[in-house]
């Protein structure tokens, strides 16, 4: 079923309306009848993170009359997760969930759901008595503590970052998705541009055009694994 | 005319001229009527003022005379026609709120205070605390009844794990500010709804993704309906057909048809929406959302989303529409301010800076005062809707969280 809007979105793209004041994405129009994620994630923690968000999604995009598909496979057309990007170029955009060590060169589908490496160096300055992490399972505001309290019933285990970064990709993934009312890549794409998300950090969590790194707030942490602060985002 | 004209102050706001008054001074009707101090009522009655008049009615002028206060005594006249069929009924009305200690008349204001464990209770008429109430754990959701008898509050086990003994919906009676029922709501109950007739509380229930909605007078819940993922805000139609229904994660809203108790309609909204209120038209609801920044417009006769009103700075928590539908206010949480905008062009009209981290928003009846919840000054700040300046900030307990205030008393 076309509508309206989706035309107008499929002509003029979602950057376009977007410069013009108009939301792109926003749920006035019908989203797609079927949402495929491929989750290509080793067991662990971030696979468990990944799994939570993946019934979270199913159940929202149960409420909009979406059906969501979560597959094991690369073949999924809307998103895919994995632990570092692909050699080759995905079909479908790719979310990394593991930290890059250095800068790597930016490609066009795949999106960093980790702090950058600058990020966390800055983060750090010279401390030398903390590391930096992109979660805490201690962290309490903004929605915190009900994250941290459902994934421990879930698995009987504290959220660590690690966790975080495959819940947060997952739902960034399925966000895009649900929120655009075309399903091609391209378009998917360019919704992402704009997307803003909440990562239960109490800030607006978006993509960096320039390094493709999820923009956020990270937190200090001991060596007895303690969380000693919070550093916001330039 | 309505009988409740005869209460309407003047100078309501920009927007709302006082038709009621045309002989006032505008830079009197600035001042507004009945804001700080004690008001106190006097009526005369003349003969039928022209033989032309509509329905050939009595002509009552009603007088506000300000108590001598801060600011100096001025009288004001409101004149309007009543219908004889009405005549008897308005003048017992306006005795009854002429007669009483006549601070007594103006509305309270009832604020949760989440950390604190209590509801500090506030005369809207001197601003000042008259009471507070300890309720034990995390009251949040707080509603005032239609006839302002009952106060109605959300409290729910520190232990947020699982449904405890804690959890529930109280009724305070009003007069006597002693619990008089407790509801079950579910686990967690976070904000809620009353019907306008009392007969039913729809409440969110933060943990278990549902929407639990409790028969007042059975004492029962009736139904337990899955919505979104951390659900939050609660808001009713002025009809009493739709309660909207906020979820943070899935940033969702969903809708509950009352009449089949049944979830009927989702849609999506910006990131993390936390409250909703609809028009007293009941054709447009209002969607906060703290992390996307924005107000959404919906459609609430066809449940979509019209349009997404960005606020700059701000994070989005509690909205209210003033009684005259022509205004918007919203609490912006961290943002520290209170954003009024105007409901027909969705325009930001101001950002006015109030206490630390406002979440509760609520209007007084006659629309002249707006009161936030600020949970981390610990504290009410009172807004005057005309010159959209704070002209009270009031102590309130540790983590104050709602505030409602009732039409009377």
């Amino acid at each position: 079923m076309t509508t309206r809007r989706d035309l107008l979105q499929s002509l003029l793209g979602a950057g376009v309306l977007a410069g013009l004041g108009v939301r792109p994405a926003l749920a006035a129009g019908p989203v797609p009848r079927v949402i495929q994620i491929g989750l290509l994630l080793p067991p662990g923690a971030a696979e468990k993170g990944a799994m939570m968000a993946a019934e979270e999604a199913r159940q929202t995009a149960g409420l909009l009359q979406v059906k969501l598909e979560v597959t094991a496979t690369g073949s999924a057309v809307h998103a895919l997760v994995g632990e570092t990007a692909p050699a080759e170029e995905p079909r479908a955009l790719f979310f990394t969930v593991a930290p890059l060590a250095a800068p790597s060169p930016v490609r066009p589908r795949i999106f960093h759901v980790a702090s950058s490496p600058a990020m966390r160096r800055r983060a750090l300055g010279d401390r030398q008595d903390v590391h930096v992490a992109d979660w805490h399972p201690d962290l309490k505001h903004y929605g915190a503590d009900s994250l941290n309290l459902r994934f421990r019933r879930r698995y009987d285990a504290p959220m660590d970052e690690e966790a975080w970064r495959g819940w947060m990709a997952v739902k960034v993934a399925a966000e895009v998705a649900l929120r655009s009312t075309a399903g091609a890549v391209e378009d998917l794409q360019k919704a992402l541009a704009t997307m803003r998300f909440d990562g239960h950090k109490g800030a607006q969590l978006g993509f960096d055009p320039q390094d493709h790194h999820l923009v956020q707030p990270v937190y200090l942490v001991d060596a007895a694994g303690k969380l000693v602060g919070e550093v916001a985002p330039e | 005319m309505s009988r409740t004209a005869c209460l309407r102050p003047f100078g309501a706001g920009p927007h709302s001229p006082n038709p009621l008054s045309p002989s006032l001074p505008p830079g009197r009707r600035e001042r507004g009527g009945l804001r700080q101090s004690s008001p106190c009522f006097f009526f005369r009655l003349t003969p039928p003022s022209s033989p032309g008049g509509r329905g050939g009615g009595w002509e009552k002028r009603a007088g506000v005379m300000r108590a001598p206060a801060a600011r100096p005594t001025f009288r004001a006249r409101i004149t309007l026609r009543i219908g004889s069929e009405r005549l008897i009924r308005s003048l017992f009305f306006c005795f009854l709120l002429s007669v009483p200690a006549l601070a007594a008349a103006a509305p309270l204001a009832w604020v949760s205070n989440e950390l604190a464990g209590t509801v500090t209770v506030i005369d809207t008429a001197t601003d000042r605390v008259v009471a507070t109430v300890s309720l034990g754990s995390r009251p949040r959701g707080i509603e005032v009844s239609a006839d302002g008898k009952r106060v109605y509050v959300a409290l729910s086990d520190l232990d947020h794990n699982v449904k405890g003994p804690g959890d529930a919906i109280v009724a305070l009676d009003a007069a006597s500010r002693k619990v008089v029922a407790r509801f079950d709501a579910g686990s967690n109950p976070e904000r809620f709804a009353l019907s306008r007739d009392g007969s039913r509380l729809y409440a969110s229930n933060e943990d278990a993704g549902t929407a639990t909605v409790t028969d007042v007078k059975r004492q029962k819940v009736v139904a337990a309906l899955v919505v979104g993922i951390e659900p939050e805000g609660v808001a009713l139609s002025p009809d009493g057909r739709w309660v909207y229904v906020t979820a943070e994660t899935s940033n969702t809203v969903s809708v509950i048809d009352t009449k089949a108790n049944k979830v009927v309609a989702s849609f999506l909204v910006d990131p993390r929406p936390r409250a909703a209120a609809f028009s007293p038209d009941g054709r447009r609801a209002w969607v906060t959302a703290e992390i996307g920044g924005t107000v959404s417009v919906i459609d609430a006769t066809r449940h979509q989303v019209l349009k997404s009103i960005p606020i700059p700075g701000s994070h989005p928590v509690g909205v209210v529409v003033s009684p005259d539908g022509r205004r918007v206010y919203v609490a912006n949480g961290h943002g520290n301010a209170v954003a009024v905008l105007d409901a027909l062009t969705g325009k930001l009209l101001a950002n006015v800076p109030v206490g630390r981290r406002p979440w509760g928003i609520a209007v007084t009846a006659d629309g002249k005062k707006v009161y936030t919840a600020n949970g981390v000054s610990n504290d009410v700040s009172v807004l005057d809707a005309v010159t959209l300046k704070v002209v009270a900030t009031i102590p309130a307990g540790q983590g104050a969280w709602g505030v409602a205030i009732g039409r009377s008393r």
